[in-house]
């Protein structure tokens, strides 16, 4: 294998970072748009904390993007729904309380699994972003884990079925072109093959063996691996998570 | 708190209490964690954060 040049390093880890950022965007998204649905007091505060921190997130990346040349306000004005990066996964909307649950979970893990491969990375202020991420998801998916454990004690089926039927579409953010250019020198800490073997034990260890497994893999069909997503965000999702134009209220 | 690690050792600001029940992960704002004290009755928030990181693939030599 020849060594990377500088320009294609940084147009990976900037492709990376983007489509983390922009997953990150639809899923606080998902929190705001959700929330009425909550079941309790508490589950109106934790949807609406999650959503500050996720945005905070998105934020907080788009910003550190701009060391690598891109443009912040671009980013966030971005006026076509196929200028986004964001994962496969939340391109549908929840059909139940179970779903949205299981959705939130898989979207919460993989990006924690897939951003923790940049814990080690050698810009320590991207390390430290990273990390100061994982503190925070940590909370999100303790709060997962907790209507799961409600689901369990209650012999809740329905939730095991929306999660095995969203896992293949989580697992295909993971993929890996054939040469992992951020893992070969040194930005990533472990190939993303190796980072997306550890989320798929995690969510089938979070079933408790209660699993029926993953289902087929997802469709490769317009796959494009630098936006880390097949075909282009609906539209209807894109109205939710654009910037509104000067003037505009919603109703 | 009794039963759950990441609570481990928060005691009720009032009656130093341990008996705790959690109320929301996500308290009064998002870096705090509502308790009530089963002995007081009070009802707190606590700053929760730890450094606790979730599950995350092992690498030999990450610096911690
Ligand atoms: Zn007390």
């Amino acid at each position: 294998m020849t060594t990377p040049d500088k320009d294609a390093l940084g147009e990976a880890l900037r492709n990376d970072l983007l489509a983390l950022a922009d997953s990150k965007l639809v899923l606080a998204n998902w929190y705001t748009t959700c929330v009425h649905n909550g079941r309790s007091l508490p589950d109106f505060a934790a949807l609406l904390g999650m959503a500050t921190a996720t945005f905070g997130h998105t934020r907080a990346l788009y910003l550190y993007l701009v060391n690598l040349g891109c443009d912040y306000d671009g980013l966030e004005r971005r006026a076509q729904p196929a200028a986004f990066c964001s994962m496969n996964l939340l391109d549908r909307p929840p059909e139940d309380w179970e779903d949205f649950i299981a959705t939130v979970y898989l979207a919460e893990l993989a990006m924690w699994t897939f951003a923790s491969g940049f814990l080690g990375h050698p810009d320590r202020p991207l390390a430290g972003l990273i990390r100061k991420i994982g503190e925070e998801s940590y909370f999100h998916l303790k709060y997962c884990q907790g209507w799961q454990s409600i689901f369990t004690e209650t012999g809740n089926r329905r939730y095991g079925a929306a999660l095995a039927a969203r896992l293949p579409a989580a697992l295909a953010w993971f993929r890996a072109q054939e040469d992992d250019l951020l893992q070969a020198a040194g930005q990533r800490d472990l190939p993303l093959s190796t980072l997306c073997q550890s989320y798929r034990a995690e969510v089938l260890n979070s079933l408790g063996g209660a699993s029926a497994g993953d289902g087929p893999p997802a469709s490769l069909d317009g796959w494009d691996p630098q936006r880390r997503r097949a075909g282009t965000m609906p539209q209807r999702l894109f109205e939710i998570i654009r910037l509104k134009d000067p003037g505009a209220v919603l109703r | 708190m009794s039963g759950d690690r990441d609570f481990a050792g928060v005691r009720c600001p009032h009656c130093a209490s341990e008996a705790l029940t959690m109320v929301s992960l996500f308290g009064s704002s998002v870096s705090e964690v509502m308790f009530r004290c089963g002995q007081c009755r009070t009802v707190f928030n606590w700053v929760k954060w730890r450094g606790t990181l979730p599950p995350t693939p092992t690498v030999p030599d990450r610096p911690s």
